[in-house]
């Protein structure tokens, strides 16, 4: 017999076994479900009579009618009970049945009761053996009861006994035949370990013996033929082995002969590498020569550019004093014309007997020439030939008294406002110079809105301390200043344009329309006042120039130079900062990584957006210009908003701030700091914002 | 490697030692119990031929007692260790005495007790008692069923002459006709029944009357060996399943053992009524036998005694409280 013949049959036999297990549980099961049942109905049975003898024991208390009709209800529901249950024998039906006669005797004694004290003791005997038949019952069907619940218990108990009984069954049985199979295959696999040991050691070809026809003597069967196999094998690799030998013989003699042209090949390997490495050296030599050259020509390129840039410096200086000294000649003799002018115009317009048309064409004549006189004054102060006459003034008065005629200047169209500031700003400066100053900005305002538009003229005191002046090359000093701001609402400056504008002759104009002087007049004027003058201005949107102008202290009642305030707090947060203007932008970042702060740049809107939903996390305030290309300040803040409501903001802006409130912008509710952006003022304002 | 053939003889071994239950105990401790001639010794004898005395340890002698009366004095005498009567017996003497206790009631039956009247006096009911001249045992529970019969049939007791006597006297001054009626119990009945023949009456009740088997013993006994008693209670409650699962089985045997008339005593039998317990009316029923003995004038006494203080409640309580219905101090 196989030895899977024998496993089979253990499988088998312990199959069998199981499924007498599985029957018996089953079995069991089947029992303890009716044992359940019956418990189940003997417990209600047990309560009802225990209800019945309390019902009995209170009718012998108070024998009411109501008592007398609770216990027959009762009795016949426990008689109902009794007479379905196949669990009740006859013995305890009969002694149901009996409980009846017994009530119906108390009931008859009560009747024709008698009062003596024999009567008494009939009646207590008669309620006696009621209690006490139904005590019996009672007791009776408890036990049927309990024997239930035992029987419940027993029953399993019993069962599982069985179980255990056969899964021991099983266990030995598979024990014995797993222990027999396991020595037979044991002693078969020692045989085939030794001749597998034997063949280890080269004993090849050797028989080993077989018993039996199980898989171990197959197995064993299979272990003497590959020993012959391997015996023959064997055989053949010896005679190859020989062969070998040979061969290696013959290649050892070439190997040594290889070995000797090799030596020589080395050899030439090493000059070869020694012409290499000097190569090599040569090479690093030239290319040290080479970076010096390129230093050489880069420093040569950079003092050719410096030699350019002054050259053009100088002609320009040169040119300036072509113009100055052409202004200064003609000037002169421009003037005697014009006072010869001026003169006979007036004394003309002092005749009588010129009529109104004759009046008002000298009149034209006479505002003419004191016009020409007034170029002829700012050719001279841009040559700065024109002796100054510097008095003490207030920049209020100027501005009010310049006001109709800047009024006049600028015609109709365009809605002109000017406003001035409520403390007196006391200034040293020609009067005169100062108003042509102010009727050039308007003129060129006027010609910059030729559809229309609006001019704002207003004066305010202003305060630059160091960081100001440092950070904007200003060539000034830190102090208190009468700050004049000039805007319109034009067509702006475009940024190629802008930083030519105070050179003379430069014009957008057309020819025929603009001399070129205007704006180098007001720049050289300014100069000449120690003061200076910046613009801002966005294409498309307008301009706005502010004047600077020292406040003259020895006047000044309002206040006296203040020592800077305290440097404002920094801070770690991180501020993403939106400016199309490459050197505004890197002025403000330096200033706040100075104070510690994280910035992100940005070039215009579209990228602020961009970079604030990618940094969206981090980004504690927005710092952004108002006008910006491709998306402006607004545009970019609405969008932020929808990504992040609630964003902490500030705008930059070169406009005054009711020109920016005029736009809609304080309906936002947003801060607002002006160009140019002082340091401090910034620092301060982010920080407020940022502790909001 | 572990011989396969060692391993089964160990496992063998091993099932028979889970299999096989320990030897019964064969050293029996010694107790007389004595019983009446009456299906109330239904416990007693199938405990016996059962073997559950065995079973619990005991090595128990039965002797038949003539009455239950009988067997309460032997007990009280010491002649026996555990008398097994009606509880009618031990009431007269918790008047006199207190140095026995009821351990366990055994059973409930009907009554037996009737009256065997003569036929020629015109007798056929209780009520034709009525000034005629009847006997009883004096004090006997013939005497309280007596009365209990004349009361439900609407009779005083001044209404008969009651003759009071000894059994076998009653017995032949009935036949000889100077009375007109006995009222006796079991096997006198069945012994006036063959005598007298088609002239004597037979009027019973079985109804009428619950008649409590009780066991009691000196209270010294009972205290000085708990443990005694408590295996004789344990040996009852098998012996009361036994009953109860072979009710027909064991009248049989009781009536094999007596040697009485099956259908007489099936009449008054029922295994229902088979129990060991101690109930509630086990008192009420001493009470009302002491009220009647005191209203009959057979006690001196005017007091019921307090008949709690006759019961040993221990024994029965530590096997099985719900077996002690009687509300008493614990």
């Amino acid at each position: 017999m196989t030895i899977k013949t024998r496993f089979k049959i253990t499988v088998l036999l312990t199959s069998v076994l199981l499924l007498l297990g599985i029957i018996c549980v089953v079995l069991g099961m089947w029992q303890s479900h009716q044992a359940i049942h019956k418990a189940v109905s003997m417990g209600n049975l047990v309560d009802t009579l225990h209800e019945l003898r309390d019902i009995g024991r209170d009718y012998r208390l108070e024998p009411t009618e109501r008592a007398k009709e609770q216990w027959l209800a009762c009795y016949k529901k426990i008689k109902s009970e009794t007479t379905a249950s196949p669990d009740i024998s006859i013995e305890v039906q009969e002694a149901v049945d009996n409980l009846k006669t017994v009530f119906d005797g108390i009931l008859a004694s009560k009747i024709g009761g008698d009062a003596s004290g024999m009567g008494q003791l009939y009646r207590s005997q008669q309620y006696t053996n009621l209690d006490l038949e139904t005590r019996r019952i009672h007791d009776w069907a408890t036990i049927i009861r309990d024997n239930a619940r035992g029987s419940f218990f027993s029953g399993s108990k019993s069962y599982n006994t069985g179980i255990v009984a056969i899964l021991l069954l099983i266990t030995i049985i598979s024990t014995a035949v797993i222990t027999r199979v396991g020595r037979r295959v044991l002693s078969s696999l020692q045989i085939l370990e030794q001749g597998a040991n034997s063949l280890a050691e080269e004993n090849v070809g050797q028989q080993l013996a077989i018993n039996g026809d199980d898989e171990i003597s197959r197995m064993t069967g299979a272990f003497n033929s590959m020993s012959r196999k391997l015996f023959a094998s064997h055989e053949e690799l010896r005679l190859q082995a020989v062969l070998l030998e040979n061969e290696i013989a013959e290649r050892q003699r070439t190997q040594e002969a290889l070995q000797a042209n090799n030596i020589l090949l080395e050899e030439e390997i090493e000059e070869r590498q020694a012409v290499q490495t000097s190569l090599e050296e040569q090479a690093v030599a030239l290319e040290e020569q080479t970076v010096i050259l390129e230093a050489e020509i880069a420093e040569r390129t950079r003092i050719k550019e410096e030699h350019d840039r002054l050259e053009e410096q100088l002609r320009q200086s040169q040119k300036m004093e072509a113009v100055g000294q052409l202004a200064g000649g003609v000037a002169h003799d421009f003037n005697n014309i014009l006072t010869v002018i001026s003169g006979y115009s007036s004394l003309l317009q002092m005749d009588d007997s010129l009529n109104d048309e004759q009046k008002k064409r000298v009149d034209e004549i006479a505002s003419s020439a004191e016009r020409a006189a007034q170029l002829t004054r700012g050719l001279l102060a841009f040559s700065r030939k024109q002796p100054l006459i510097m008095k003490h003034e207030n920049l209020n008065d100027i501005v009010q008294h310049v006001h109709k005629f800047l009024a006049r200047i600028i015609g109709e169209d365009i809605t002109f406002q000017s406003a001035c500031c409520g403390a007196e700003l006391p200034i040293v400066a020609d009067r005169g110079q100062i108003e042509q100053v102010l009727i050039n900005l308007a003129t060129n305002a006027r010609d910059a809105m030729s559809g229309g538009g609006g001019l704002t003229v207003k004066s305010d005191r202003a305060v630059l301390d160091s960081s100001f002046t440092d950070f904007h090359n200003y060539n000034v000093s830190p102090g208190h200043y009468a700050l004049l701001t000039v805007s319109d609402t034009g067509m702006g400056i475009s940024k190629e344009h802008i930083d030519h504008i105070f050179e003379p002759f430069f014009t957008t104009k057309e020819v025929g329309k603009g001399t070129g002087l205007g704006m180098a007049i007001i720049y050289g004027i300014i100069k000449q006042h120690d003061g200076f003058i910046n613009v801002y201005s966005e294409l498309g949107h307008g301009t706005t120039f502010r004047i600077y102008l020292p406040i003259d202290e020895k006047t000044d009642g309002f206040q006296t130079i203040k020592p800077e305030p305290a440097p404002p707090e920094g801070g770690n947060e991180t501020i993403l900062v939106a400016e199309d203007e490459p050197s505004v932008r890197v002025l403000v970042a330096k200033v706040l990584q100075g104070y510690g702060y994280n910035v992100i740049l940005a070039e215009d809107g579209v990228e602020a957006v961009e970079k604030f939903k990618a940094h969206q996390d981090i980004i504690r305030l927005v710092l952004m210009d108002m006008i910006m290309p491709k998306k402006n300040g607004m545009e970019a803040y609405e969008e932020i908003s929808r990504i992040k409501p609630g964003v902490k903001l500030l705008f930059s802006s070169g406009y005054p701030a009711d020109f920016i409130e005029n736009r809609g912008v304080s309906e936002k509710a947003v801060e607002l700091i002006m160009k140019p952006v002082q340091p401090m003022e910034l620092l301060r304002k982010v920080r407020e914002i940022l502790d909001k | 490697m572990v011989n396969s053939n060692k391993l089964l003889t160990f496992t063998v071994a091993l099932l028979c030692l889970v299999t096989i239950q320990p030897p019964l105990s064969m050293a029996g401790e010694k107790l007389v119990i004595g019983h009446s001639l009456s299906v109330t010794a239904t416990l007693t004898i199938i405990a016996k031929t059962q073997g559950y005395y065995v079973k619990e340890g005991l090595d128990v002698e039965l002797r038949n007692m003539r009455s239950g009366t009988v067997g309460v004095a032997a007990m009280l005498a010491d002649e026996i260790d555990v008398s097994e009567s009606p509880v009618f017996s031990l009431v007269a003497n918790g008047f006199k005495r207190n140095d026995y206790r009821i351990f366990t009631t055994t059973a409930v039956y009907g009554n037996d007790n009737q009256v065997v009247a003569r036929k020629d006096r015109g007798i056929n009911s209780v009520r034709d008692l009525k000034k005629k001249k009847v006997g009883t045992l004096k004090g006997g529970l013939p005497h309280y069923v007596l009365g209990l019969m004349l009361t439900k049939a609407g009779l005083a007791q001044k209404d008969v002459t009651i003759v009071l006597d000894e059994a076998d006297n009653l017995s032949a001054r009935l036949k000889s006709g100077e009375l007109d009626a006995v009222c006796l119990y079991g096997g006198w009945i069945d012994m006036l029944k063959q005598s007298m023949g088609e002239n004597a009456v037979i009027i019973g009740d079985k109804n009428l009357l619950r008649v409590t088997g009780v066991q009691a013993a000196k209270r010294e006994k009972l205290e000085k060996n708990p443990a005694l008693f408590t295996k004789l209670l344990k040996a009852y409650i098998r012996a009361e399943e036994f009953v109860k699962k072979n009710p027909d089985l064991a009248l049989k045997i009781v009536v094999d053992e007596l040697k009485m008339d099956l259908t007489q005593a099936k009449a008054i039998w029922k295994p229902n009524l088979v129990h060991i317990g101690l109930d509630q009316s086990l008192v009420v029923d001493m009470e009302n036998i002491a009220r009647w003995q005191i209203e009959s004038g057979l006690q001196n006494g005017q007091n019921i005694p307090n008949y709690l203080n006759f019961i040993n409640f221990t024994l029965l309580e530590k096997i099985n409280p719900a077996r002690v219905t009687i509300e008493h101090a614990r």
